[in-house]
């Protein structure tokens, strides 16, 4: 059995009382909650614990929570997985992301799971979205497992200051969660970002990898050779068109969405890492609501998929948002689901503008 | 000499999957996140010192021997 649940309530401890009153009649395996920063993530972490004690207790902070039905802002949503669905979860907490950070250790810590079955074992990653070492983890964890690790950055409501991360009780700043699940009856990825392509590829010719940065895209300054793809006149211009048009690498005809944040001089600055000589195509954005509605019927086609964990980048948000269309986004879920507003998406890397989800099968 | 990349490429993804098909799709996909495009080379492309030592690393880094 999978349940989820939502509370409003501003008092933490109110909040998570109110979860745990939904929850009732589920004895998970794992609960795993996305809150927001209004609540403190170490009260979150210490109360989860105490709360479901026989469960395994994973979170992060969010950009706004989303359950079936409804999108949020400043509340709490919870997911209760049940032995049925997951009958065994491991759990690790990489707690600094710093230079040394221990990936390796901390996969090793995820014990046997780790080296299970890729059809009947999912990984969750929750990172600090301000840590910037999405790319570094999510290449390392890629390196070492075989499993599909999914997952987001942790938010801020849109602060850009500190976000946590939890587990099993012990909260952190620049840390990441690792959790894999032994799902007995299986699971589907479901990987959607509503973006068509448009032919026009711009390759970076030089880049400051570790500030997200290309300098220069086909020798050219990035800001010019940006312009002239997007048939901006101006920078202002173009920075405009950064939401609507942002670059893919591309996988087949399936894209890694490469975000701009800004022009910084004559370069500009991504959400997320790209390489030298990766060939990446500007997108043009389509509809997400009519897209992410065909990214799930086709992951439910067979009526069996139970619960949804949604990982939506914030940027999606802000465009649902920007167009009154969060109520008909939250509707398309008709299955239970809970997830939040990311600062970037994890499926085998780090990637922007998607929603990646693991659907439960029963 | 032509050809090396590829092979190399098989090797590596062959090793790693054991044949499993989901995890040779994510092994490329994972090849070209660290920048080698897998679908850009065939047996008759030149074999590219830059991209061997590229594809030696990143088999290194995935603990396949090839």
């Amino acid at each position: 059995m999978i349940k989820t649940a939502l509370s409003k309530a501003s008092d933490t401890g109110v909040a998570v009382a109110d979860l745990a009153q939904q929850l009732a009649g589920v004895a998970p395996s794992l609960v795993i909650l996305f809150y927001s920063v209004r609540h403190d993530g170490a009260t979150i972490a210490m109360l989860a614990s105490k709360t479901w004690p026989q469960a395994r207790t994973i979170g992060c902070s969010t950009a706004g929570e989303m359950i079936a039905g409804e999108m949020t802002d400043g509340a709490l949503v919870a997911m209760a997985i049940d032995q049925a669905v997951a009958d065994e979860v491991s759990v690790a907490m990489i707690d600094d992301l710093g230079e040394s950070a221990q990936i390796d250790a901390a996969h090793a810590r995820l014990g046997a799971l780790a080296s299970g079955d890729p059809d009947t074992h999912v990984g969750i990653v929750l990172i600090d979205g301000m840590s910037g070492k999405e790319e570094k983890l999510m290449e390392r964890l890629g390196d070492l497992s075989d499993l599909r690790f999914i997952g987001g950055s942790a938010g801020d409501d849109l602060a850009f200051q500190a976000t946590t991360v939890f587990a099993d009780g012990r909260s952190a700043n620049n840390a990441a969660v690792l959790a894999i699940l032994h799902v007995p009856a299986g699971f589907r990825i479901v990987k959607t970002q509503s973006f068509c392509r448009t032919g026009k590829t711009l390759i970076p010719t030089r880049v400051d990898t570790d500030n997200r940065e290309v300098i220069e895209f086909d020798h050219r300054p990035a800001s010019e050779a940006y312009m002239a793809a997007v048939g901006a006149t101006t920078m202002e211009q173009a920075a405009g068109k950064f939401m609507t048009n942002p670059v893919g690498l591309m996988n087949g005809d399936d894209p890694y969405v490469r975000s701009p944040q800004v022009f910084n001089g004559d370069a500009m600055k991504f959400y997320c890492a790209v390489t030298p000589g990766m060939d990446l195509e500007l997108l043009e954005s389509t509809d997400i609501v009519k897209d992410t509605a065909k990214a799930l019927d086709a992951a439910n086609a067979d009526g069996r998929v139970i619960g949804l964990l949604n990982f939506n980048c914030i940027l999606r948000t802000l465009e649902l948002k920007a167009k009154n269309l969060t109520d008909d986004y939250a509707r398309l879920f008709s299955v239970p689901m809970v997830g939040f507003s990311t600062y970037g998406e994890a499926d085998i890397g780090h990637i922007n503008q998607t929603a990646t989800m693991i659907a439960f099968v029963g | 000499m032509a050809g090396q990349v590829l092979r190399m490429i098989d090797k590596l993804i062959e090793l790693r999957a054991k044949g499993n098909a989901t995890v040779a799709s994510t092994t490329r996909t994972k090849l070209l996140l660290k920048g080698i495009k897998v679908a850009n080379w065939t047996a008759s492309s030149p074999d590219d010192s830059e991209m061997i030592a590229k594809i030696r690393e990143a088999a290194r880094e995935m603990g396949v021997a090839i």
